[in-house]
């Protein structure tokens, strides 16, 4: 493209964009607190971006971008500005102009001193080197050659596997199945967004159900230049092609039609065999065994989950309404309403449990990939170690199993690589070679109790007291008031699991932390018990679902709150006059025990309210000890459906949701944990 | 001939699309600065095709091609990203925009997305 007759045009608006950063930086340095300029800043560096690289100006396209990648940062909160960030951007500017001097009368497309800039806000962004994403200089349009046919990676055949369960279904119902593999041009930019196009035109005419690599990668662009699905729909071949290659980018798209054969003994999968050169097939052939498992299935039916979701957010809906109703009911005389809103409870909870069963998968979803994952992990660490699983058969919501899988990963690769010992060392402290992993399963009223074992050397508790007074956690004083269990929890800081090498202090502590959060993150308890030389246990205690769940209202500073029931232990009301101040903090005996008391409405920041004779408590469980929240009075339990709190919302701190009561009016969901993590010191 | 509208907030960009548009049969109907101008002027000029910035001042250009679809569900919108925008333009799209293509933008590939989505 000829780009110098815009060369005035680009001259023109660049000066007023430098114009309008110069402005919009200045406002900004006013008031660092206040953010809005930098949407100014942040568009106007995004403008200048798009037309240096647009006239081909490289360097000053590079420039811009980094500076556009700076603003973005500070905007979305990674980066905090302070005057030295203000004044290298202030330098920044004048480098631009310079570009722009640069252009206008030389003709070139340089700055002096502009590479010093980009170290020193790298520099001062503090970022480790690479997070100030680099700007890569677009590809030169490849020369076409029209006619002349790439090698097509088809040829070797599409290597998708279409489990039997989706073939006889489909056989069925009379649906064809195909696979499908998609090419896309090679100088395609924005992979993933042809995948969607792709995904979006088949779903017009049927149902993807499968994809190689997973869907995530192919959302997220992570694949070469193919990817392959399978494909259920009633369309003929030739409209499922045109679907796909009316796409732009899209350089070709080969299916294949399967069909469902009767299964002999003994006889592999039938896909391949007759449609695909021989090679690839056999080898992608092997049918895991749990696929194998899933194919003896039947009277079962593929549902959306997003369908399910809707699905749930409805019954959590209906169950508000059927709370509404059901106390509208009791103030009124009429005798038949009172008996029908009964009988509309009980088909609700009905439908309820049903719809919230659907979506449970049992625990060994996950479970039983360990075995093969420990395998593979213990011999790269040189040690042997068996798993073993119980309960297995616990059902718990999909969307609980799939956040826990992580977690539970990074505890077992913990177990491996540090709680647990080689064969030797095992062997000169009296136990067998082979050290066990053991992971587990059960239901506990309204939650599931899931915990990984080992049966390793444990935690060296004088080393984290070592390591937490060298890193500074707390003071050695402090320190000494712990019990082993608390001392343990340190390990879960933060601060902790980044000190050097973890397994030359205690043998474990990576990313104990990330795992507690994520646990935490949707409502669950995470805790550590420790048996040093005989091994560590990690208890993660998960709501059975995330949807719809059993929370204690209370009143607190004239407003009701949800507590989730999973936190609390018990409500009491205890006399003011017995609640003790230890030095700065108030406590309660309760049964021997002394339990440290907050008050919930100073913890939301509303300060203390005043008490009488009797205070009413809530007793949670929070950072693994007791704790006595008062609140005004405690109305009672019931099973409340979650609402998100939204965008808006969003950085409400100490709130994990809202959700709607029985008299419409709107209630805050206690984030237990965040409360008191925000308020440790009063703890 | 083809009417085409040319929403930008730059001149320079405008330009460049205008250069590139007139080589193939097309009539630049108008031009818009940002999104609220972009759902104004194709209620005025009924274009058969709109070329979409997405970061613009006042209104961005997913937010108008949200409006403009409503107010025509036929409307055939073409949107202009930068590099490293994919989840912006997979918006644009779940909101009806036919196809995409990438600044600094290659002449071909904007007059080949341009018959394409001409021809949905």
């Amino acid at each position: 493209m000829n780009t110098e007759s815009y060369k005035e045009a680009f001259l023109e608006e660049a000066v007023e964009n430098i114009n309008n950063l110069n402005k919009a930086l200045l406002n900004f340095e006013k008031n660092i607190e206040d953010l809005t300029p930098l949407n100014e800043l942040f568009r106007a560096a995004h403008t200048l971006k798009g037309m240096s690289a647009t006239m081909g100006y490289d360097k000053l396209a590079e420039f811009t971008h980094m500076l556009e990648d700076v603003m973005d940062r500070i905007r979305g909160g990674t980066l905090s500005p302070d005057i030295d960030i203000v004044n290298l951007l202030f330098k920044s500017i004048d480098v631009m102009q310079e570009f722009i001097d640069n252009i206008r009368n030389q003709n070139v497309d340089f700055a002096k001193g502009y590479k010093e800039i980009i170290t020193q806000i790298k520099a001062k962004s503090s970022s480790p080197a690479g997070e100030i994403k680099s700007y890569a200089a677009p590809q030169k349009p490849r020369q076409e050659k029209s006619g002349e046919e790439t090698a097509a990676p088809g040829k070797k055949g599409i290597s998708i596997i279409i489990e039997d369960l989706i073939l006889n279904e489909a056989a069925a119902q009379g649906l064809k199945v195909y696979r499908i593999r998609v090419n896309i041009a090679r100088t395609c930019a924005f992979k993933s967004v042809r995948a969607f196009m792709v995904s979006r035109n088949l779903s017009e005419k049927g149902e993807i159900v499968k994809s190689s690599p997973k869907a995530k990668d192919i959302e997220e662009g992570i694949f070469e230049n193919s990817f392959e699905l399978g494909f259920v729909s009633t369309s003929p071949m030739q409209e499922i092609e045109q679907a796909i290659t009316r796409i732009a980018e899209i350089e070709s798209a080969e299916i294949e039609e399967i069909k469902a054969q009767k299964k002999e003994a003994g006889e592999s999968s039938p896909q391949g065999a007759a449609h695909t050169p021989a090679g690839a097939a056999e080898k992608a052939m092997e049918i895991p065994e749990g696929e194998k498992k899933a194919a003896s299935l039947s009277q079962s039916v593929r549902v959306n989950i997003e369908k399910l979701d809707s699905m749930m957010n409805l019954v959590g809906e209906l169950v508000i309404a059927k709370i509404r109703l059901d106390q509208i009911a009791r103030n009124k005389t009429y005798k038949d309403l009172v008996s029908t809103v009964d009988e509309f409870d009980r088909i609700i909870d009905e439908l309820q449990i049903e719809v919230t069963d659907i979506r449970m998968l049992p625990v060994s979803h996950i479970f039983d990939r360990y075995p093969r994952i420990v395998r593979d992990l213990s011999s790269q660490a040189g040690k042997q170690v068996e798993v073993e699983i119980t309960g297995g058969d616990i059902e718990i919501d999909r969307t609980v199993l799939e956040e826990i899988n992580e977690p539970i990963l990074h505890l077992v690769r913990n177990c491996i690589a540090h709680g647990l010992e080689t064969p030797e060392q095992r062997e000169n402290a009296g136990k067998t070679k082979k050290g066990v992993i053991r992971l587990s399963a059960r239901r506990d009223r309204n939650s599931v109790i899931i915990e990984v074992s080992d049966d390793g050397r444990g935690i060296n508790l004088d080393r984290v007291r070592k390591k937490a007074i060298e890193k500074k956690l707390m003071p050695a004083d402090k320190l000494d008031l712990l019990t082993d269990d608390e001392l343990m929890n340190l390990i879960s800081l933060p601060g902790f699991s980044t000190a050097e090498k973890v397994d030359t202090v205690s043998g474990r502590g990576v990313g104990v932390d990330v795992v507690k959060t994520k646990v935490e993150a949707f409502g669950g308890i995470f805790r550590m018990e420790n048996y040093p030389g005989e091994g560590m246990k990690s208890i993660l205690k998960l709501p059975l679902t995330r949807a719809i769940i059993q929370a204690l209202l209370v009143k607190s500073a004239g407003a009701t709150y949800a507590i989730p029931v999973i936190h609390t232990i018990e409500t009491v009301e205890y006399p003011a006059k017995d609640i003790k101040d230890i030095q700065t903090r108030r406590v309660i005996i309760l049964r021997g025990e002394v339990v440290p008391v907050l008050s919930l409405s100073e913890l939301i920041g509303k300060g203390r309210q005043a008490e009488g004779d009797i205070v009413n408590m809530v007793i949670i469980e929070a950072r693994d000890k007791k704790i006595a929240l008062t609140v005004d009075s405690v109305l009672g339990q019931q099973e409340i459906a979650i609402k998100s709190l939204g965008e808006f919302l969003k950085f409400a701190k100490g709130f994990s949701g809202v959700t709607i009561l029985g008299d419409g009016s709107i209630s805050l969901i206690v984030d237990i944990q965040a409360l008191i993590e925000s308020n440790l010191k009063m703890v | 001939m083809k009417k085409v509208l040319i929403v930008d907030d730059t001149k320079f960009m405008r330009n460049i699309l205008a250069g590139i548009l007139k080589k193939k049969d097309l009539e630049i109907a108008g031009e818009a600065v940002n999104g609220r101008e972009a759902i104004e002027k194709y209620k005025e000029l009924r274009p058969d095709i709109v070329t979409m910035d997405i970061i613009m001042p006042e209104i961005d250009g997913i937010q108008a091609v949200k409006e403009i679809m409503k107010f025509d569900p036929n409307a055939k919108i073409l949107m202009c990203s930068a590099m490293g925008q994919q989840a912006l333009v997979i918006e644009a799209i779940q909101a009806g925009a036919k196809d995409f293509v990438i600044k600094p933008f290659q002449p071909t590939r904007v007059l080949e997305a341009v018959d394409r989505t001409l021809q949905e």
